[in-house]
Formats: structure tokens, sequence, C-alpha cells
């Protein structure tokens, strides 16, 4: 029996994607590429809710879904092919990184001035000076459970072997110019490991407590009932016997492992005594929270961010806290969820925007050792450029295998060529199939089209009952369905979803860009160029309305709770 | 759509496809704060669904590593980036690790013998992590 496979045009929008969008659907996960600052082509995976909500919803941008018919085989090693390729560009991913900190190792060993900085991650949550003992019991019931198997003494035996390792490790740059699964750690990946296993084992045997800035907490959440803290308490249990065995792990990198460990089961204890959750504080430091939104939309747009953050940590924490004990990625969640609920919370005290984030907050608070001996380094300037080398060899030849290029290998063609490879054919493709709507006609002629159907834009979905409110909802000063993001161009008009009008809501459209471009040439000091930009920007996108074409759709500065639950 | 003038797709291809939004993982926008807070409302509540997810990202990890005759040491590291992304850190006490080893080895078509060297490799005699591993790889389908 066939399977069905969603193929997503999505209309194109200024800014982000004046050429449209395209993705795959299989099961509820949505596929697509996206062309990322370093020039590579991403393939990404979202929930089809998350979808639908970053492209129809916050940029207004309807989406256009053919629903094909494949065979189970097809699909399934369509689904495969592209967890591969997911696999394989975040391995990708991890090896620049890999290799740009070896630039970064060498740059520093080539000036060293007699000490070098190695970065800790999750170490900076703990009030840590080696030798330094503190009173943290949870970190000091998981030191006890492993010197009971380790015996007495193997804390301070293995952190010497750590160290020795570390001050003779060789430092090479990587060699190889290609990336491949099995090449060896960069140098700075083994420097960074054994520094985090180092650290790992001293806060171990100090029993450390948190920084004072370590944790967050929702003042407004309920007290935990006793239900939760059986939760939790199992959750601690268990978390224990794992960090104790993590310095016999045969998992290089056990280090960072431990230390966010340690630094998560001293918050969890923290919560069953004060009898709410606490977690630590996740966000990256040094990040800067965005630009509010326009002043007409920015009491609407905390309110709904202020019910979003409270709806999800509530799911959150009775998805954690509702069994027997917290699942890792459901603990994880509950995390983030947290961070974010205080994180508005902080935003609305201080008038400020909340920050935005991933899905999931790695927390890494990192503390800078300069207390960890090298092998000295003569060699460091010429193995800099050698580390260079690598790291931009590695570049040109993922550029080369997946550079975005306009016409021969974009979101579309990489899409169909993984369609076709799974389904075994490979029809010869016009450079004009690189067009998303035009694809999607190429592929209902390929395979059976089940269905079709459009999820409506955010602004679109507004009621437009009356030529009044028709007009009403055509102008960027009276559409209620419009919720400024700031980041749009100056227009007045409306024209995606009108054609007779078109060229007459234009030409005010270029007409108002080319004024507010205008007097944004008087504010250019003041306002850093921002109405300029926005004003000529409106200006050039009002252009193809003369022509009757439509690009410009407008972007939301927020969605509702009741919307992302209606689309459920 | 359609009645566009064929001048038009010109310019409908100047920007290409869409840019990948590193703004979801630091602040460009007022935008980002919101789409993140929605984004992870929309993402799936269920413990079930987020298990699954784990397994399946482990299995196509290692079907992936396994295809390319790739190390143990190197496989380690890769499969410690993929479970952080799913919030776990210490995946060697998650049998839903050794599960989706398991299975991802099966779907490679690593032979039963090849596979018991990986099993000892990994869960270095542990009962609880070789059963998991042993029923992902029964469980799993070859291709």
């Amino acid at each position: 029996m066939p399977v069905t496979v969603d193929y997503l045009a999505v209309e194109a929008n200024e800014g982000y994607a004046a050429g449209g969008h395209v993705a795959l659907r299989l099961d509820d996960t949505v596929y697509h590429l996206q062309n990322a600052d370093d020039g590579l082509l991403r393939l990404t995976r979202d929930p089809t809710l998350a979808f639908r909500l970053q492209y129809a919803l916050f940029e207004n941008r309807p989406i256009h879904v053919t629903r094909l018919a494949v065979d189970p085989a097809t699909a399934d090693r369509l689904r495969s092919a592209l967890t591969e390729r997911v696999m394989r560009e975040a391995a990708d991913s991890a090896r620049l990184a890999a290799l740009d900190a070896d630039v970064a190792l060498f740059a520093a060993l080539a000036q060293d001035s007699g000490t070098l900085r190695l970065p800790v991650r999750a170490a900076a949550y703990f009030r840590f000076a080696p030798q330094a003992p503190g009173d943290n019991a949870a970190v000091a019931a998981v030191r006890e459970r492993f010197l009971a198997s380790a015996g007495a003494g193997a804390l301070v035996r293995r952190s010497a072997a750590l160290r020795a390792q570390l001050a003779a490790l060789p430092l090479r740059p990587a060699d190889d110019d290609t990336w491949d699964w099995a090449a060896a750690a960069t140098a700075s990946t083994r420097v960074r490991e054994l520094a985090e296993q180092i650290t790992a084992l001293e806060i171990l045997a100090a029993a450390p407590p948190l920084r004072a800035d370590a944790l967050l907490a929702d003042p407004g959440a309920p007290p935990l009932s006793p239900a939760e803290r059986a939760a939790l308490t199992a959750t601690a249990v268990q978390m224990r016997g794992g960090l104790a065995a993590l310095p016999d792990s045969p998992r290089p990198d056990w280090g960072y492992a431990l230390l966010l460990g340690l630094a998560r089961l001293t918050a969890i204890e923290a919560s069953l005594a004060a009898g709410e959750i606490r977690v630590l504080d996740a966000w990256p430091a040094g990040d800067v929270a965005p630009a509010l939104p326009p002043a007409r939309v920015r009491a609407d747009f905390f309110a709904a961010l202020d019910a979003q953050t409270a709806s999800v940590l509530a799911r959150e924490r009775a998805t954690c806290l509702g069994g027997a004990r917290c699942a890792a990625y459901d603990y994880a969640r509950l995390e983030s969820a947290l961070n974010r609920r205080a994180d508005l919370l902080r935003a609305v005290h201080d008038g400020t925007a909340p920050r935005g984030s991933p899905d999931l907050l790695p927390p890494e608070r990192r503390l800078w050792r300069d207390d960890l001996a090298l092998a000295p380094h003569p060699a460091a300037a010429a193995d800099l450029g050698a580390a260079r080398h690598a790291a931009l060899a590695a570049r040109e030849a993922l550029a080369r295998q997946r550079g975005y290029r306009l016409v021969t290998r974009n979101c579309v063609t990489e899409l169909l060529a993984l369609l076709d490879a799974a389904d075994g054919r490979a029809p010869a493709r016009p450079a004009w199939q690189a067009i998303p709507f035009v694809s999607a006609d190429a592929l209902a002629a390929q395979f059976p089209v089940v269905r079709r159907e459009t999820w409506p834009s955010l602004r679109a979905a507004a009621p437009q009952a009356t030529w009044s409110a028709w007009l009403a909802e055509h102008t960027t000063l009276t559409a209620a369905g419009y919720r400024p993001s700031g980041r749009d161009s100056t227009f007045l008009f409306f024209t995606d979803d009108t054609v007779a009008a078109r060229p007459l809501f234009g030409a005010a459209n270029l007409a108002v860009g080319l004024a507010d471009g205008t007097v944004g040439l008087a504010t250019w000091p003041f306002d850093g160029a921002r109405r300029l930009t926005a004003g000529f920007k409106g200006a050039l996108f009002s252009l193809p309305e003369l022509a009757f074409v439509s690009l410009r759709k407008g972007t939301s500065a927020y969605v509702t709770e009741e919307e992302v639950e209606a689309m459920r | 759509m359609r009645a566009i003038p064929a001048a038009s797709l010109v310019l409908l291809l100047v920007a290409g496809c869409s840019f990948y939004d590193s703004s979801r993982s630091s602040s460009e926008s007022s935008g980002s704060s919101s789409a993140s807070s929605a984004s992870s409302s929309g993402s799936s509540a269920s413990s079930a669904a987020r298990k699954d997810s784990y397994i399946n990202d482990v299995a196509g990890y290692t079907e992936a590593y396994a295809k390319s005759g790739g190390q143990f040491d190197g496989f380690t590291r890769g499969l410690s980036e993929i479970a952080q992304k799913h919030g776990v850190t210490d995946w060697e006490s998650d049998a839903d690790t050794f599960t989706g080893i398991g299975a991802g080895l099966r779907r490679a078509n690593v032979p039963s013998a090849q596979f018991e060297v990986w099993k000892q490799n990994l869960t270095n005699g542990d009962a609880t992590k070789a059963t998991a591993m042993q029923k992902g790889y029964d469980n799993a389908t070859p291709k």
C-alpha cells in the first residue's frame, strides 16, 4: 500500500527568501535545505508544526502542499537518505568547528606568553578553586560511590595521570584535507577533552557548591507536589549511578558529561530542598537581547510570550515529572522551558526583549583555565599555517560537495535529487524545475497526486467579510492580521492577495518607500541607517508589484498560543 | 502564481532558497525570541515520541557510520554530538542509546559476528546495555 510524501512549496517574501522555498514532509517531519552563512546548503529537520509556525505564521507565507503517493520502499529509502545526510552534515559541522579550534589553539601557542587559557564547558557553574574543598552533598555522594569501586586515592592518581597526559600530548595540526568519519581527533579536541576530564575529577574531589547565579526558577510556579518530588528523587538516584561510572568510560569526552551531570544533579537536589523547580542557567554568556517589536504590538507580543512560556513550562513539567522518573531528553526540555520563562520575566521587568534560542539550550557555562600545562611547542608558528590550510581545505572540499549554486544546486535541486535517487528513476530535469512551484508540477507528473491544499498564512487567515474590512486588512496601518516584527521594509499596501489593484497599490508603496528612504537620509546618523534601508528596500520590492508580481507579505512579531494550538 | 511573466521568474530566483536561520540560536530580531518560544511550543510533548526520535537518530547515525567503515573512537564522539542534540549527555546510562545502536548496525547489514564485537566494545559486559543493543539489532530490518 502506497505511503504519502508531501511536497511543500512556500511562497516568496522579502528578506529571507524572495525566491520561494520547498520542503519534503515524511511522517510528521519536514526536511528542507537552507542556505547557510558559510555558503553551504544545510539540510534542516523540523516538526511539521514548527515549520508551519515559522513560514506560514511568522513569515506570512502560504504553503502549497502537493501530497504524492509513493511506494513504501521508496519512502523508506528516502527517509534513510535524508537521515544519513543530516547525520553527515552534523559531523561535517563538528569537524569544521574542531579544525577552527585547532587554528585558535596554534595561534595561542604561537603567541605564547607563558599561559594558555583552555575552555572547560559547564565548569563555571561551580564556585571552584582547585584544592579548595566544598560542601556540595550531591557531588560528594557521586564521589563516594566512585571511590567505593575505584578505591581510595583514585581521584588523585587519575587526575595526576591526566595532567601528565595533557603535558605530554603531541600537538599536531590535522593533516587531512577532507573530512572523514574515521579521521583522528584534532589536537584541540584532545586538549579540550583532557582539560574537561581533569576539571571534572577535581570538582568531583572538591565538591564545590554552585555559584549563586547558576540556577533559575519561576517564582510564580506552584511548589513541587509529592509525586513530583518522588520523580525528581528517582531521577537523582539514577543519575548518581551513571555519573559515578563516567570516569571509567571508554568515551573520550566523558569530562563534559560528568561536569554537566554534576551541575544538574546539584540543581535537582536544590529543587528538592527548596520545594520548587530550579534548573541551570543555560543561556550563553554575552548573548545580546534583540530589538523589541514596534510599540503598537509590544503589549500583545509580551502577552503572547507570557502565555506561551507558561504553557510550555507547565507541559514540560508534567511530561518530565508526571512519571516515575524523568528521562534525560525530558529533563533537558524542562530546563530549556524554565530558562525561557525566566528570561521572559526578566525581559518584562527590564523592559527589553527576551532572547532567542535554539529549541534546546545547551548548558555550557565555560570556565577558562590557565593553570593546565601543555608541552612546549616551538613549531607553533609553522603548525598554525598548517592548521589554517587544513581548515580552509576542508571548507573548500565541502563547498564543492554542498556549496549553494543559484540554479544548479539549491534547495529544490537537492531535494529532487534525493527523491529521484530513492525512487530509482532519474528523469531529465530542465533548469526551470529549480523554481519551487514548477518543481511541484514536475513531481505531480512523476508520482500520483493524492491531494493538493494550501496552508494559509497568518494574515490571509484573518476575517475579511466586507469591503471595508477587506481594505482595512490590506494596509499595514490597519490590518488586524499584521503584527509587524520591525524587520519589514517600508510599505503601505499588501498586494499578495489582490491582483487587479496590485499595480496601483505598488505605485503607492513605491512612493511611500521612496519618501521614507529620503527621510532616512536625514536620520541616518541617528538610527544607523535603519530608516534609509527600510525605505529604499521597500521601494525596491514595490517595483515588481507594478508588473503584477507580488513578493512582500510582511512578517509577524508573535503568534498566540491559541494559534499554535489550533494548528496541532 | 502561474500567471507570473517569465521575466519575473528571474527575480524569483535571485534570492534562491530560504536562509538557514541562525537567529534561532542567537538573537538578531524581535521575532527570534517569539519564534523560538513558539517553536518549543510546537515541538512534541510526548515523552514516547522523544524516545522514538532519539532511538531513530542514534540508529541513523550508527547506520551511516557503520557503512562508512569508521572506527570506534570516532564513533563515540559523533554519538555524543547526536545525543546532545536531544539533551542527553550521559548517553551510556540510557538503554535507548544501545537500542538505537543495535538497530543502526542491523540496518547497515553488519553481520552478527561483527555485531558481537561492537557489543563487547560498547557495553563492556553490562547485561542491561547488551540486552538493549541486541533488542535493537533483532527488531530492525537490514537494508
